[in-house]
């Protein structure tokens, strides 16, 4: 590990806000990929006790029940899974279809990359909630649906993004000489911009799991998301409307859960921006 | 005679993020009425820092002044009334000409208004009365009588530089205009508080040597008849040939030798002095570099910061740093084996 | 007579200048019907102001832009307008050094990939035959094989240079473009440089095209000198001829205002006035004629040829 590396490091785990993102975010991981294990009433995914509905939280309970009668604590630990799902999944299309589409267009330019930014600037003309909620209606609630209708209005932030930081690396004297070297536009996209951009979109990617995140549980709450029962915190929070405010935990879970991993990803995409940004842009400490 | 400028044994660092950096280390030079002296060296050696500490603009929060005094008509600036300094010496008694043409200028507004902004401030003719106002600077008024007179003196002034249709060219913003032209406003700038002191800090290093050649001969004309002294910073030592009076030459943040033009370039003393005169290219003949790269401050080489590099050093050069040693009229030099070449 | 190794006839490259609404509203002329030949082995040099299209000249040289019209001749083959294919092949032979070779480095790369990449494009080298190359030519330029292991930023701007013109030698070419290669430099730093480069020419059978303004430097190194201003070149011919009988009214105002240091001092009675015309807005006939002192009715009507005379040619109708 060089030494800028190294002080980068020491910096990030310095920074706390960055420190309580991480570890927002492994928690959340870890919630998903033990749910089995750690929740109490595992099997309350799937059933239900209507004796037990609507308990306020209680040593046995510990954040409640909800209408159904199923621990509140069991449905968020396995509604971390869905929400990790939608995250990486949605994200990482927009990115694979947005990222190669920005470099295509930035490094080449003229009239395609015209028209593809332009249509791209459509996309993002409309908010992208709004737009979310058109093609899930359309096509019938359900995760994939979720998945597939986040995934299309997010590409084109990507396609942006990658375009003007191509356009703007491809005047820098490197990528130049390297073009004046020999090297085929292919080499210079995938070996010399992509790595010189991939911090800007490491630290938007952290910051865009957050939204996507948010939008995601904004669509279930509107009904848009996977079906009863599934887990999903959005859905949990529509269903605990009509017993507020005396069911002040049947909301206050799930919203939290989402309140905390949107924060995460947030604070960690701050951090992240902190170490990965000044040290290219400064270009360390020789002289 | 006193000096107008001088600068006594001047000690700064800056402090970063790796430690302190001795910028200045020991600085002593003396500025006459009327005189042109040129600081030479070359980049890292400090010679700016030193400008900017004489005019008071480096950062304060970083800055960590070690010792020594700047002196100004007898006035330590480095401890006297911030206000005062403020409001009589900087950009009124003691003017700057910066390195850059290209980016000295705000792109926003045209030249115009930012020459009338330094003279609203500036101008000699602007009278105690008017500084008693205790309104902040954007509700100050402009008296009318003095704006005209002052704008006069603009022209007259830009005529002077050899700016060609002044009127029209005020209405011009500063990318309409070249870097020639844009270093002939920096200078009519600087020349309309009518100070005593010029700074001028690299003002040709940027321009082509055409230009270089007309502003340079400008600087020196217009400083004669103006009666003001000019501190021109260069790494050039032509340039510092050309108008200069006297030499200074610094290294890392020391000075190493001082003398009048004439017998500096006849009879240079220090060693480092010999070697930046045999790196000049001559026509025909082979340059000779300096072997090794100029010292990081955060830890320079002690005593004699030119030891490690120069072939005459021995034990007392890494210890202590040499005193001044005066070799004739106007002329010193710190170093323990300087060439005492016939001259 | 040894042929050129490097033929550039009547090349032209213009600039565009758009207004509003992209209409076309002039063109700069940075390269204008610019003829010269370059021989085996010579250090050619190119010299100008700003402006004065030597860069660009350069760049079109190498390709970096495409030429609108004339032809580069270069190991018997016309390179000005071939397809990125052919012009690939071409790069082998003829390199370009920008002014900081520095950075042409990408910052993320590691030095030794950056070293490598050159034979990577180009040659079918095995990784061991490459590694043997990249370290020859790491000791000639002086630095130690420890730097392959690292970033760019982790060594000094002159280390730098250095890593960059490894950079372009690893693939043996025969005419390295060095474009301002001491400009901003030190005194005492580049007085290293040339020297650098000097033993560079030696080792490597390298022939250069020096583009610089300091006209110092160019009397130092170069053995013929072309000058340019405002995209033509006005006078060319060898060093000694250029700077010691100058024909040329704008050669002479050049070398006027250089200081020369225990003479008499240059800028007191220096007598070129004013700036270079607007580049997009060129005077009629010959381009200097707004600053000559010479200027005659023949200038304004008619653009001087550049015209072969005992010891050089010049472009003037009343040359010295």
């Amino acid at each position: 590990m060089t030494w800028a590396w190294r002080r980068a490091f020491r910096r990030f785990v310095g920074d706390r806000a960055a420190a309580l993102g991480t570890a927002l975010i492994l928690v959340l991981i870890l919630c998903a990929v033990f749910a089995p294990v750690l929740a109490p009433f595992p099997g309350d995914v799937g059933d239900f006790h209507t004796a037990n509905r609507l308990h306020p939280p209680d040593g046995v309970n510990w954040l409640g029940t909800d209408r159904m009668g199923s621990d509140l604590l069991s449905r968020i630990l396995f509604g971390a899974r869905i929400t990790i799902a939608i995250a990486i999944i949605a994200v990482g299309t927009a990115l694979v279809i947005g990222v190669p589409i920005g470099l295509l267009a930035g490094y080449y330019g003229g009239w395609p990359s015209n028209l593809l930014m332009r249509v791209s600037d459509i996309f993002l003309a409309v908010p992208q909630i709004v737009l979310a909620i058109a093609i899930a209606q359309t096509l019938g609630p359900s995760i994939e649906n979720v998945i597939l209708a986040l995934s299309i209005t997010y590409w084109p932030f990507w396609a942006r993004l990658v375009y003007a930081e191509t356009r703007s690396l491809k005047n820098e004297v490197f990528i130049e000489s390297a073009i004046a070297l020999g090297a085929s536009p292919w080499r210079v996209m995938a070996l010399h911009i992509l790595p010189n951009i991939a911090s800007a979109i490491i630290v938007r990617t952290s910051i865009g799991m957050g939204a996507t995140i948010l939008t995601a549980a904004a669509l279930g709450f509107l009904g848009l998301g996977a079906p009863p029962p599934a887990p999903e915190w959005g859905r949990m929070i529509a269903e605990s409307r009509e017993f507020l405010p005396e069911a002040w935990w049947y909301a206050t879970a799930p919203g939290i859960a989402i309140f905390l991993v949107v924060m995460g990803f947030n604070l960690l995409g701050d951090g992240l921006r902190d170490i990965l940004d000044p040290r290219i842009r400064r270009g360390g400490g020789a002289k | 005679m006193t000096a107008l400028l001088a600068v006594e044994d001047l000690a700064l660092g800056f402090a970063t993020d790796a430690g302190l950096a001795q910028v200045l280390d020991g600085i002593t030079l003396a500025v006459e009425r009327g005189q042109v002296l040129g600081l030479v060296g070359e980049s890292g050696c400090g010679k700016t820092t030193l400008a900017r500490a004489i005019l008071g603009v480096l950062p304060a929060h970083a800055t960590r002044i070690s010792g020594g005094r700047i002196l100004f008509k007898g006035q330590d600036l480095l401890t006297a009334d911030p206000e005062t300094v403020n409001r009589e010496v900087r950009g009124r008694a003691i003017t700057f000409i910066p390195q850059d043409p290209f980016t000295s200028f705000n792109p926003v507004f045209t030249v115009g208004a930012q020459i009338m902004e330094v003279m609203k401030w500036k101008s000699p003719r602007r009278t105690e009365a008017e500084w008693g106002g205790k309104l902040p600077p954007l509700a100050t008024r402009y008296p009318a009588g003095r704006r005209q007179s002052d704008f006069n003196a603009v022209i007259e002034l830009l005529d002077a530089v050899q700016l060609p249709q002044p009127r029209q060219l005020l209405r011009k913003y500063p990318h309409e205009l070249s870097g020639g032209q844009r270093q002939r406003l920096m200078i009519a700038m600087a020349l309309l508080p009518q100070p005593d002191l010029v700074i001028a800090d690299e003002p040709t290093t940027a321009l082509d040597v055409t230009i270089q050649a007309q502003i340079l001969g400008l600087i020196r004309r217009l400083a004669t008849e103006h009666n003001v002294a000019v501190l021109l910073t260069t790494h050039d030592l032509g340039t510092a040939y050309e108008i200069c009076d006297a030499i200074n030459v610094m290294y890392a943040g020391q000075d190493v030798e001082s003398a009048q033009v004439e017998r500096f370039f006849a009879a240079p003393a220090h060693p480092y002095t010999t070697k930046l005169l045999a790196s000049l290219p001559r026509a025909a003949g082979t340059a000779s570099g300096i072997p090794g790269e100029v010292p990081l401050l955060i830890a320079p080489p002690s005593g004699c910061r030119f030891h490690p590099r120069c072939d005459r050093a021995a034990a007392q050069c890494r210890e202590t740093r040499p005193p001044v040693d005066q070799f004739g009229a106007g002329h010193w030099v710190r170093c323990y084996h300087p060439h005492r070449d016939v001259e | 007579m040894t042929p050129p190794i490097l033929s550039v006839r009547n090349l032209r490259r213009h600039f565009t200048v758009r207004g509003p609404f992209n209409r076309r509203m002039g063109s700069i002329k940075a390269v204008d019907d610019v003829s010269f030949d370059l021989m085996p082995g010579e250090i050619f040099g190119l010299v100008g102001e700003s402006g004065c299209g030597k860069s660009t000249l350069g760049k079109t040289i190498m390709g970096i832009h495409r030429p609108d019209a004339g032809e580069i001749w270069f190991g018997g083959q016309q390179i000005a307008h071939l397809p990125p294919v052919g012009a690939r092949a071409v790069r082998r032979n003829l390199q370009y050094a920008y002014q900081d070779p520095g950075a042409s480095l990408d910052p993320r790369w590691k030095i030794g990939r950056s070293l490598h990449e050159p034979l990577a494009i180009h040659s079918a080298l095995a990784p061991t035959e490459r590694e043997a190359r990249i370290r020859d030519i790491l000791k000639a330029v002086g630095l130690p094989e420890t730097h392959l292991d690292l970033y760019p930023h982790e060594i000094s701007g002159g280390q730098q240079r250095r890593v960059g013109l490894a950079r372009i030698l690893t693939l043996h070419p025969k005419v390295v473009i060095l474009d301002e290669p001491t400009s901003g430099l030190d005194v005492s730093v580049q007085a290293t440089v040339l020297s650098l480069f000097r033993g560079l020419r030696k080792t490597f059978q390298l022939t250069y095209v020096f583009i610089s303004h300091d006209l110092a430097v160019v009397r130092m190194m170069c053995s013929r000198v072309a000058v340019m201003y405002l995209g033509r070149i006005v006078e060319m011919g060898p060093t000694d001829a250029i700077f010691d009988r100058p024909r040329h009214p704008y050669t002479r105002s050049l070398l006027a205002a250089i200081p020369k240091i225990g003479g008499a001092r240059v800028t007191r009675d220096f007598w070129l006035q004013g700036e270079p015309p607007d580049p997009g807005n060129l005077p009629s006939g010959c381009r200097f004629r707004t600053r000559c002192p010479k200027a005659a009715d023949v200038c304004a009507h008619q653009e001087p040829a550049l015209s072969t005379a005992e010891h050089g040619s010049v472009a003037c109708h009343f040359p010295e």
